[in-house]
């Protein structure tokens, strides 16, 4: 701290070099954090490495680049074995390198009419709140909480299901690059449902369910 | 230039008030002068200089917006011209969430690889910049909430140097006692240099009082040219009647009070020296 002004906040030149001698300072002081700081995270306060969200923001980054190869293929693992499982197998090798979504395109091609009931039936409309695509902020930036604006609906589920939810939520959250809450997902998940409502209803028929025709 | 944080670590010293006064003495000195009004509470500088800015709209544009980086619109278009000769950048409710936004935009910014250059506690500094507003402005001045968090980061941040009015109680001075540490800590998490122009000590009793508190601030290295008496009845005045103390006495009082003017010349030697401290 010095008495008068202190450094010109709007002076161009690299406004972090200037409290260099200060750093120098607290490294006395607490060397070993500071010289942590300083190789890890240069320009970042150090109260966000306190905090435990952040804190776990550049591992998950990394996370994000190096399993992202690796995540991609646990992703197809599981939807495949939940998939069509006879032909699972040969599908998987080829598959396995194309992108998750023209991995879905092309099961759904074999089930049927997909890509038609997705674009005629809208059966759920677009969220109210502002989106991504949006000028506006997107809702998860403007939301207080995980439950803000969401109504509680009781959902009854068998135990495999329930059992598969925490790795269906880190499977989303590793191919989002970002960790988002269970409530999210099954939001998420339920509304994806109602366009594609051919899987859901193939679902239903392994489970026994019989068309009246 | 000349830029500074109000700021005191407990609420209720006149902070805003002592602050207004402030930018309306140094506009009075030929300065154009911008505040930013970084308090999401109603008892605001924006309330105080009862600029009619649209704080409840979400949709409207606001500083928020720019600091998470989703504006709407140009920063200049959010500055108010207030009827005080310096301009306002007003308060916004999303100022209440602050920490939370700059939370997800971060996340956001690192999930698009900018992590790095997304700093949540030098959002302000950074928007100003890229506005080009210190260019236009010779004093800068931020009025932040009082509690310790993101609004004071991101103001202490921007202007690098504190003003700090002083409650002249036991607890007041255990306040300054505090300061150098706050400041210390200021400076390790922002990795700059902080600045204390002044501290204020305000509210004093006693004419005896005064000096005895000025003394003790003073050996206590801060510079501090003035204290403040007990003005309740001006400073309830200005909020009464939305307005800076010069102009509630101007205004609103029918006859001229003696320790009023004698109050008012003291923010204007304050401000004056505030100048000379910052280097204006």
């Amino acid at each position: 701290m010095k008495k008068g002004s202190g450094s010109d906040p709007f002076a161009e030149p690299e406004p972090e070099s200037e409290p260099e001698p200060d750093t120098n300072e607290n490294e006395a002081e607490e060397g070993k954090t500071d010289g942590e700081t300083e190789e890890t995270h240069r320009d970042e306060p150090e109260e966000r490495d306190a905090k435990p969200s952040s804190n776990a923001r550049p591992d998950e980054d990394e996370d994000a680049e190096t399993e992202s190869a690796e995540l991609e293929t646990t992703f197809d693992e599981t939807a495949s074995t939940d998939d069509s499982k006879a032909t699972a197998a040969e599908q998987q090798s080829s598959e396995r390198e194309a992108a998750v979504e023209s991995e879905q395109n092309s099961s759904e091609t074999e089930t049927g009419a997909q890509t038609q009931s997705r674009s005629q039936n809208a059966i759920v409309d677009e969220p109210p709140q502002a989106g991504a695509a949006d000028a506006g902020v997107p809702w998860v930036y403007v939301r207080d909480n995980v439950k803000q604006d969401r109504e509680m609906v009781q959902f009854y589920l068998r135990d495999y299901v329930v059992d598969a939810e925490d790795e269906f939520v880190d499977a989303v959250s590793d191919e989002l690059g970002t960790d988002v809450s269970k409530t999210d997902v099954r939001e998420a998940a339920y509304e994806a449902a109602m366009y594609n409502v051919e899987d859901v209803v193939e679902r239903l028929e392994a489970w026994g369910f019989e068309s009246r025709d | 230039m000349l830029t500074y944080t109000t700021y005191s670590e407990a609420g209720g010293v006149g902070k805003t008030t002592v602050g207004a006064a402030l930018l309306e003495a140094h506009a009075a000195h030929g300065l154009d002068v911008l505040a930013i009004d970084m308090d999401q509470q109603n008892g605001s500088l924006t309330y105080l200089l009862d600029v009619d800015a649209p704080r409840d709209d979400s949709q409207a544009d606001n500083i928020v917006r720019h600091l998470i980086d989703r504006p709407k619109g140009s920063i200049e278009d959010l500055v108010f011209e207030t009827e005080h000769g310096f301009d306002l950048l007003p308060s916004h409710n999303m100022l209440e969430n602050l920490e939370d936004l700059l939370n997800r935009a971060q996340r956001m910014a690192d999930d698009l690889g900018e992590g790095d250059e997304f700093d949540p506690y030098d959002r302000l500094r950074q928007v100003l910049m890229d506005a080009g507003i210190p260019q236009e402005y010779d004093v800068i001045v931020i009025d932040p909430p009082a509690t310790a968090g993101p609004h004071l980061y991101n103001a202490v941040s921007a202007t690098r140097s504190l003003v700090i009015p002083v409650e002249p109680t036991g607890k007041g001075m255990q306040s300054v006692i505090g300061l150098e540490e706050l400041v210390d800590g200021l400076e390790e998490r922002l990795e700059a240099e902080i600045g204390v122009l002044s501290a204020v000590p305000n509210g004093v009793g006693r004419t005896t009082d005064q000096e005895r508190y000025l003394e003790e601030v003073r050996e206590r290295g801060y510079p501090a040219p003035v204290a403040l008496r007990e003005r309740s009845s001006l400073f309830e005045g200005c909020w009464d009647q939305q307005c800076t103390p010069a102009h509630y006495v101007e205004t609103h009082r029918s006859r001229t009070r003696d320790h009023e003017m004698e109050t008012l010349e003291k923010i204007d030697r304050l401000a004056g020296r505030i100048e000379e401290v910052g280097g204006l």
